[in-house]
């Protein structure tokens, strides 16, 4: 396979992880300008457990998103009783924080004669687990499909269950699914804590395929991507926010069909799509519509 | 089984609910009437726990629910459907009645009964949004029976009907739910009223004024006197 080719497949798939992660708090009904905060985290930290306490990937990914979990929860104590405008900003101005932080992050030390680590508004540079461990940019892109395909699966097996279908009931009508029975702050949380292990291990990911991290790589322009990709995507299902990247990144980026002008017709397609369909291509109706074919032909197979 | 002592709620200064108190025993059915603003809605509100009450106590089954969050005094047994029809208009039928407590398989037979008492079962995956109006309302009346609740809080649940479904909605509500339900329900059509609760109450400007059987309360001149401000000769 052709290494431009696996390069922009691989960037679909992380950038993937960032965009589930602001679909799942838009199922709970909150508009996340900040779930780039996580990923970042989750890339520092992942890049950190490799390059400076040598750890296994598969460690160091897990740590990732248990520590980006661990922020979404803290940042969800203070924030989560917000709604809509409220709650957009205080997630953004905590991602601010966040990147601003980064940049003062200096953690060097020496590893193998080397001074390496963050090292503050200069990023964190040879993050070079995959080169030192000679696993080809193919077998990254596998293992980022791996995962993402791993994280896909269990929110397709979660909608099915009690608990996607109460985030669903939050996310529509918080105080009706309140009167229903449902503790509408515990779903929020458990959201948000969900969606931080995601961004979390999509970072940690991107670390190190990259071999390097800077601060402004997790800068809003990548929170607002991530929450337009499943406006544009569609909110009916976990695929949805898969589209959206793939349209945009496979699409508009990857082919610079737009040139320059890429952004404009990002933008404009944002607009267009939220007035004439405002959650996104594969909706609500459109799932229903696709199960219920599905379902028929499965009968009409019998 | 509800009992409501002293019940005062206030909204920036004005008393929407003035010192209430009420008795409901278990299975009884009591219309709750009254003209706009005298309190009705109000009173669904402070015990589902939608609003903060002012003084007074509300105890569902001996326990007090009023420091409760909406969804805890849900779990405790009281459902409640809405005067402008609320429901997921984006999920499926079936999964608008799938009640959020009680073990999944419980919860699931509940929910495919419970559409069969309505009449929906048929429809169970179509989007609530899709359904038409009557079938929204009696899809609101599903969602009550699966939470196999122990008090009903029914508010306007014929609103915006024809009288024949309207019938049709007064004769579910009354069949739906075992005797050990209690009733609450909110009506401005009389006759719904009397077809389904022997007792009604007459609310006005946050008061409790008449609590009587509702076949006297029909002759009660104070029923006019609230809804038309004077004695009307009938």
């Amino acid at each position: 396979m052709d290494g431009y080719l696996i390069t922009v497949l691989s960037n679909i798939g992380m950038i993937s992880f960032v965009a589930l992660s602001a679909y799942i708090l838009l199922l709970s009904g909150q508009i996340s300008f900040g779930q780039q905060a996580y990923f970042g985290i989750g890339a520092y930290t992942a890049g950190i457990a490799t390059v400076m306490w040598q750890w296994p990937l598969a460690g160091a990914l897990v740590l990732g998103a248990l520590v980006a979990s661990a922020a979404a929860g803290l940042v969800g104590l203070a924030t989560l009783r917000l709604s809509g405008i409220y709650f957009a900003m205080a997630t953004l101005a905590f991602a601010e924080i966040m990147r601003i932080a980064a940049e003062l992050l200096v953690y060097r030390r020496e590893i193998g004669g080397i001074e390496t680590g963050p090292d503050g508004i200069d990023g964190f540079r040879d993050i070079r687990y995959f080169f030192a461990n000679d696993v080809s940019p193919l077998q990254t892109c596998l293992i980022v499909y791996v995962l993402l395909g791993m994280v896909v699966a269990a929110l397709f097996m979660a909608e099915r269950t009690r608990a996607g279908r109460m985030l669903r009931q939050v996310g529509e009508d918080p105080l009706l699914a309140e009167v229903h029975g449902i503790d509408v702050m515990r779903v929020r949380m458990a959201a948000a804590l969900v969606a931080g292990a995601v961004a979390g291990l999509g970072g940690g990911l991107y670390a190190h395929l990259m071999t390097y991290v800077e601060p402004k790589s997790f800068d809003i322009m990548l929170g607002v991507h991530a929450l337009a990709y499943g406006l544009i995507g569609g909110l009916g299902t976990a695929l949805g926010p898969l589209l959206g990247v793939l349209i945009d990144i496979g699409l508009l980026e990857s082919t610079r069909i737009f040139r320059g002008y890429r952004m404009i017709v990002f933008g404009g397609l944002v607009a267009v799509l939220l007035i004439v369909r405002p959650r996104g291509l594969l909706d609500e109706n459109a799932v229903g519509r696709i199960r219920h074919y599905l379902r028929r032909r499965g009968h009409a197979g019998d | 089984m509800l009992e409501i002592d002293d019940l005062t709620v206030r909204f920036d200064g004005i008393e929407a609910l003035r010192r209430l108190t009420l008795v409901v025993p278990p299975g009884a059915r009591i219309g709750v009437i009254g003209p706009n603003g005298s309190g009705k809605t109000t009173l669904f509100n402070a015990i589902s726990g939608l609003v903060a009450i002012a003084g007074g106590t509300i105890r569902l089954n001996g326990r007090a629910i009023s420091h409760l969050a909406p969804h805890q005094i849900a779990a405790s047994g009281v459902a409640r459907t809405f005067q402008s029809v609320r429901l997921f208009q984006r999920l499926s039928v079936v999964d608008n009645v799938l009640p959020a407590v009680g073990t999944t398989r419980d919860a699931r037979q509940a929910a495919l009964a419970a559409l069969d008492a309505v009449g929906l079962a048929a429809r169970r995956d179509t989007l609530a949004g899709d359904l038409s109006f009557y079938d929204q309302r009696r899809l609101e009346i599903a969602r009550a029976i699966a939470q196999r609740p122990r008090l009903l809080l029914a508010d306007e649940p014929t609103a915006g009907l024809s009288q024949s479904e309207c019938d049709h909605v007064i004769e579910l509500i009354g069949n739906a739910f075992g005797a050990e339900t209690a009733i609450l329900l909110i009506e401005h059509k009389i006759a719904a009223v009397e077809a389904l609760c022997p007792r009604s109450m007459l609310l006005s400007e946050g008061r409790l004024i008449v609590d009587a059987a509702t076949s006297d309360m029909r002759r009660d001149p104070r029923l006019a006197n609230v809804y038309f401000g004077t004695q009307l000769p009938l």
